[in-house]
């Protein structure tokens, strides 16, 4: 197995490209591995994994870059980075909590590598036992359960907006009978409402709205000024080194079992952060430990979606299945039978993973810079770039027309929900886990046949375990503000 | 002056895409109905890259997703008919979606067919540690106990789903569905033994620990002589995935005639063979007339099928 400078530059430049495609609002991890698609082809296996690894990994990181910088997150997955990134840009204080992203960012993905390359196997099977319907459906709950933690002192609201989500998730067809719902008549709708325009309304579009109506309204906008990028000093990581090999942990754990995926992962660690954190209150207003939670996880993931993709052929998330399409047209077979036939091919995934993150410090410093200047740009100009990215970003996956107005639409429903403080967050939350959500519920009310419904969730200690951590999630913070109010 | 120029740029632009050159004398663009990734993506792909060496242009692939593969279908079939816009299209759009709901085209007369490139028919999997070795006796233990075992499919409507259904429904026997989201849902259900039966094309035997216990094809395969047809059990159970390369309807002859020699082309070469090979497909060529007589043919024996399968509910 050699390492030539080629696959290295590839890699180096795999990382930069998919640094600043996750970076540019409305773009991602997705259109990032599609995009590159065409040019793996034409490489040998190694270079070509490299590439794949290169872009996978950097992608989610750089959606944090605009998630900071903007408040647009080029993912969704970097939707939770911005709920204390933006706030500490800012104060003013945008070139550290790029440090806190980027540090937390490799260690997460380091750590995920690490258990690629330990337990690949194992956790694959552990990903099998217990990734059943009602398992994934207490997982499910327990992401959902996360809206009530994330909108507190405005929790009506914010579950509204959770069940506005569930909703909106279920117009097209019925996963399970294939009935369609909701489409108004148009045909336009038969496949739902897909996830980028959702994305993309919420957050870039919604954000460009609002900023409009600030400058029309004359406010002034705090400036964000970044010119590099601060690392954290040792000092600092006091107190904090327990949230990020926790928040890595969920990441790769909940990046093994398929279809839950990095949005779920990354808010369910904020949350655990925030319940478990000394500085729990200050979630929201800037706090690092927010940034660490949520980075590590997401970046964490990658490792834990591409065990299940390597040793079992499923792929673990979006991205990772154009990763087995690609790999398999370089006749490399993922599977059962990688690992024994292929070892190679395996380890070089780990090693060039691994890497990959490492190299994320040299393209933060250019990603930064870069990212840098463009937020000086005149409000015009900053504002056109994104809508236009963003539009951009929810054509280019589906090829559908129909998407761009829906993400319009979204948009301003959104931009309408910030103007009355509704939180946004949730509805992403509860649109994304709806489907899964009811997909693995009736999964499992097949499982569950005619046995009594205590007897089945019984036969699951873990789901037992899932259902009341979910349970305490979200009734915890309801319960907090009833004592407060009778307290007054 | 400036008008002068303007309007020389315009006539430049205009009379570029009017060429009175050979076709193809630009990039083509290749419609896929369905996500990048999956086995039609990935065909596509290769067909892709294969043709655009015949054709000595760049054929660029398109996902167009949604609606099960109607929204790419769609584009085809609104396409200009000059050769720029093809489509790969897979079985189920085109033979089965058709029999389900109303399509807002129909697909044998919107479409003009260019070719097959592929053919598959399906296998009824199952673990490779389970305890039957072939279809009668997982007929039998299915019949001796009804509601006990559960079969995967990629999700109501796909193909698998009829064909288990079918199959089941041939056979007389009381199986769970559990539906999935794609294959690989229901391929990792099997390995963890949340489900014991599933149907699809060979290409997942290297990759995941199953067997096949009968194909659903009137023979046995070429590639895979040891495993029996499910006619051998006493019923005709018939399903498989092929894709075809379409063209929107009435493109000029000339432009087909090339087309259709450009896929003889692609299909035969050595190349295209072993990338399908690597994704457990296997090449099959028709040419126009042959493929449309096979679509047809197919159609209208899933029309019987689906109508009386989606009958029972």
């Amino acid at each position: 197995m050699s390492f030539s400078p080629e696959v290295l530059i590839v890699l180096f430049i795999g990382v930069v490209f998919g640094c600043i495609i996750g970076a540019l609002p409305g773009l991602g991890t997705c259109v990032a591995i599609v995009v590159c698609l065409p040019f793996t082809l034409q490489l040998e296996p190694i270079s070509a994994i490299a590439l794949l690894m290169g872009v996978y990994g950097s992608s989610i990181y750089g959606g944090s870059i605009s998630a900071v910088l903007i408040n647009t997150p080029g993912t969704p997955q970097s939707a939770a980075t911005g709920m204390d990134g933006y706030p500490m840009a800012k104060k003013g204080e945008a070139p550290q909590a790029l440090g806190w992203v980027t540090t937390a960012s490799i260690v997460g993905g380091l750590l995920s590598c690490i258990a690629l390359m330990v337990a690949a196997p194992q956790l694959a099977q552990l990903s099998l036992k217990y990734g059943g319907p009602l398992e994934i459906t207490g997982l499910i709950c327990m992401g959902l359960a996360c809206i009530s933690s994330l909108s507190e002192g405005n929790q009506i609201k914010g579950i509204l907006m959770g069940l506005g989500g569930l909703l909106l998730a279920t117009i097209g067809n019925d996963p399970v009978s294939g009935e369609m719902r909701f489409l108004f008549g148009t045909e336009n709708l038969a496949g739902g409402i897909s996830l980028m325009p959702v994305v993309i309304g919420i957050f870039p579009l919604a954000e460009v709205f609002v900023r409009i109506h600030e400058l029309r309204a004359q406010k002034t906008a705090t400036p964000v000024r970044c010119k590099k990028i601060i690392f954290p000093k040792l000092s600092a990581w006091k107190g904090r080194i327990t949230n990020l090999f926790r928040s890595s942990f969920i990441g790769i754990g909940l990046g093994i079992l398929p279809g839950v995926g990095a949005t779920a992962s990354t808010f369910v660690s904020y949350t655990t952060a925030k319940k478990l954190s000394p500085r729990g209150d200050r979630f929201g207003k800037g706090e690092p430990d927010g940034l660490i939670a949520a980075e590590a996880s997401n970046n964490a993931i990658t490792g834990g979606a591409l065990i299940p993709t390597l040793a079992l052929g499923i792929p673990g998330e979006p991205a990772t299945a154009l990763m087995l399409a690609s790999m398999t047209l370089h006749g490399i077979v993922p599977g059962v039978r990688l690992m024994a036939d292929n070892p190679t091919v395996v380890y070089s995934c780990f090693i060039l993973l691994i890497i990959a993150n490492i190299l994320l410090i040299p393209a933060s410093y250019i990603v930064v810079r870069l990212f840098g200047k463009i937020i000086n740009f005149p409000p015009p100009v900053l504002l056109g770039l994104i809508v236009i990215c963003s539009l951009v970003g929810v054509y280019i996956p589906s090829g559908v027309f129909f998407d761009v107005p829906v993400a319009l639409v979204i948009g301003l429903v959104a931009f309408g929900m910030r103007l009355y403080d509704f939180p946004i967050t949730p509805l992403l939350i509860g649109y994304v886990l709806g489907p899964q959500l009811e997909f693995n519920m009736s999964q499992a009310a097949i499982y569950k046949g005619n046995m009594s419904l205590v007897h089945y969730i019984g036969s699951s200690p873990l789901a037992v375990v899932l259902f009341a951590i979910a349970a305490m999630f979200l009734l915890m913070p309801i319960f907090k503000s009833f004592l407060q109010t009778t307290k007054k | 002056m400036k008008k002068l120029f303007l309007i020389s740029i315009i006539m430049l632009l205009a009379a570029g895409s009017c060429f009175a050159g050979d076709y193809p004398n630009r990039s083509i663009t290749l419609v896929i109905p369905f996500g990048a990734g999956g086995e039609t993506d990935i065909v596509a792909r290769v067909l892709a890259k294969e043709m655009g060496k015949v054709l000595d242009v760049t054929v660029a692939p398109k996902n167009i997703v949604g609606a099960a593969g109607m929204n790419g279908c769609k584009a085809v079939v609104a396409a200009k008919p000059d050769g720029y816009t093809l489509g790969v299209i897979p079985s189920a759009p085109l033979v089965m979606h058709p029999h389900m709901r109303k399509l807002p085209y129909n697909p044998l007369e919107s479409f003009q067919f260019i070719g097959r490139a592929s053919y598959d028919p399906y296998l009824v999997l199952v673990r490779k540690d389970a305890k039957w070795n072939n279809l009668d006796e997982m007929i039998a233990d299915m019949k001796a106990n009804p509601g006990k075992y559960h079969w995967a499919s990629a999700g109501a409507g796909s193909v698998p789903y009829f064909a288990g259904k079918d199959l089941f429904k041939s056979f007389d026997l009381d199986v769970v569905h559990v539906p999935f989201k794609g294959d690989a849902g229901a391929l990792q259900a099997m390995a963890a033994k949340r489900v014991d039966v599933y149907t699809t094309t060979a290409g997942v035997l290297t990759k995941h620990d199953l067997k096949a216990l009968a194909i659903l094809a009137p023979e046995s395969s070429a590639k895979l002589p040891e495993i029996p047809s499910v006619t051998k059990s006493g019923k005709e159970v018939f399903y498989s995935q092929f894709v075809t390369l379409v063209a929107p309807k009435d493109i000029p002859e000339n432009i087909k005639v090339t087309l259709e020699k450009t896929l003889k082309t692609v299909t035969a070469y050595q190349g295209f063979v072993s990338d399908l090979e690597k994704l457990g497909m296997t090449p099959a060529y028709l040419d126009a007339d042959q493929a449309r007589s096979f679509i047809e043919s197919e159609y209208a024996r899933n029309a019987t099928t689906i109508k009386a399968l989606l009958e029972k509910k």
